[in-house]
């Protein structure tokens, strides 16, 4: 059995609008998993659970087996940590900040800093401010990496960026994840994204989890009936998580698609994808 | 902590350039105006007041949360600003001696026990001021503590002159060795619970 990276089990959190409910999912070695949601579904205030920036009220995280509270200082020596586009002052330089790093990582590697350095064509003396918004996050992920880590944690770091610098960001976590020993847990609402390279997705919505599975299991099980607006009440509700109208007839986000297409055989029933998914759940209470 | 302490003084050497700018500007007026207060003051304010201003630039760049994500614990946050205080008031201290002597040299003055008494007593306020306003700003953040910082300089400042007022400065004058005596003790205890109000603070900090 494979042993688990990352482990939620009932994670709680209350604020006065808003709060993270009794969420649970589970991040096996070896994978990447994909927080999707929308803006304030509580993608950040999970992560930051797990890494102890805020304080849970109930539930238990943990990392590599071990309690990330009990074990703060062991763990975070293990996890690499993307939070925004740089989180260093723009006037320092790359050479600076591994300068800063060497001093926190015991495990620092400067060989493979720069080799990364080399590799995403950063200059090492050129202030973080003369770098591109692509270019900083590339930075960042340079700086989470050269410690090699066990567990790369990233909250919305292909957001905002060009297509091109997306894709070499996604290449480079494959690359990462091609170590057994080696797991990765991003958040996004770009889904497009996730779907290319993760293995599993736990999809959030107002602060509760609503489907934490194996993407390929996922996009399997969800698809989209094609009908008539009128023909929406042949459809019995338990089997769809969601639907939307159009001028040209309705969508409904069917729960199993097998069995959708047995049962309904008189309508088309096609793949559904991430976006499709969190889209239709996002109109659930329309309905 | 090393490593925090190294990304602060990385920001400090930036900005040398202001501080030279700055320090020659009051070695300029302490020569103008024969006192060379202005100068040995104006070193240790500026440096001291550095790690106030490092809470600024931690606050642009969204490093203290990145702080929290590493190895390093919320007290070792918290003793790296502390540390960063007391070398940088030292420093200053050291440089407002060397400005201060290069400036009895140049004024064929003597006195360098004077010298080291002025230097001495600015770190002793560089250090009690730091010592009032770093809790503050984990309690209250940059921002705000910034209008908090007139007031705690206005406050010892109001007192004095009344003190003064009321009594011809005659008691002041006697109270002032003796708290310059004390002043080491006095400003040790002031660091160990202002270091301990603060981690007390951080630590419950979301």
């Amino acid at each position: 059995m494979k042993e688990d990276a990352l482990k939620i089990t009932d994670l709680t959190k209350n604020y006065k609008s808003f709060k993270l409910d009794n969420v649970s999912f589970t991040l096996p070695k070896g994978s990447i998993m994909g927080l999707i949601g929308e803006n304030g579904a509580g993608k950040s205030t999970t992560l930051k659970l797990i890494l102890n920036l805020i304080k849970k009220d109930s539930g238990k995280v943990a990392v590599f087996g071990l309690d990330n509270i009990e074990n703060e200082k062991k763990i975070k020596k293990q996890i690499g940590v993307v939070l925004d586009e740089s989180s260093f002052h723009y006037t320092l330089t790359p050479l600076q900040i591994s300068a800063v790093m060497k001093n926190i990582f015991a495990d620092w590697d400067e060989s493979l800093y720069a080799s990364y350095l080399a590799k995403f064509k950063l200059p090492e003396k050129k202030i973080i401010k003369e770098l591109s918004r692509g270019m900083k996050v590339k930075l960042s992920i340079a700086v989470a990496l050269s410690h090699r880590p066990k567990l790369l944690i990233l909250d919305e770091a292909t957001s905002g960026l060009d297509p091109v610098v997306r894709n070499e960001i996604l290449d480079m976590l494959l690359e990462f994840i091609q170590s057994e020993e080696n797991s990765v847990l991003l958040s996004s609402h770009i889904t497009g994204d996730l779907e290319k390279i993760c293995d599993y997705i736990t999809f959030i919505r107002n602060g509760k989890i609503v489907v934490s599975e194996a993407k390929d299991l996922l996009l399997e099980q969800y698809g989209i009936l094609k009908c008539a607006s009128g023909d929406l009440s042949a459809i019995k509700p338990e089997d769809y998580a969601g639907y939307r109208k159009s001028r040209f007839g309705c969508e409904v986000l069917m729960c199993n698609k097998a069995r959708a297409k047995t049962n309904y055989p008189d309508f088309v029933v096609d793949d559904a994808g991430l976006e499709d998914i969190m889209l239709f759940y996002a109109r659930e209470e329309n309905i | 902590m090393k490593g925090l302490l190294l990304k602060d003084f990385f920001l400090f050497i930036k900005n040398i350039k202001f501080y030279v700018f700055a320090l020659g500007f009051f070695f300029v007026l302490s020569f103008l105006y024969n006192d060379s207060g202005f100068i040995s003051g104006m070193v240790v304010l500026y440096f001291t007041l550095f790690a106030v201003s490092s809470f600024s630039y931690d606050d642009l760049a969204g490093f203290d949360i990145y702080a929290r994500s590493l190895p390093v614990t919320r007290k070792e946050i918290v003793a790296s600003k502390y540390l960063l205080g007391l070398i940088l008031s030292f420093s200053g201290g050291v440089l407002s001696i060397v400005f201060g002597l290069i400036f009895n040299v140049l004024k064929g003055k003597s006195g360098i026990l004077k010298q080291l008494l002025v230097s001495y007593t600015v770190i002793c306020i560089g250090l009690f001021f730091l010592c009032l306003i770093l809790p503050l700003i984990y309690k209250f953040g940059t921002e705000k503590s910034r209008y908090l910082m007139f007031i705690i300089f206005l406050i010892p400042t109001l007192l004095f002159v009344g003190l003064s007022k009321m009594n011809a400065g005659h008691s002041l004058a006697e109270i002032l060795p003796l708290l310059l005596k004390l002043s080491p003790a006095i400003l040790v205890v002031f660091l160990v619970l202002s270091f301990l109000a603060s981690c007390n603070i951080y630590e419950r900090k979301e």
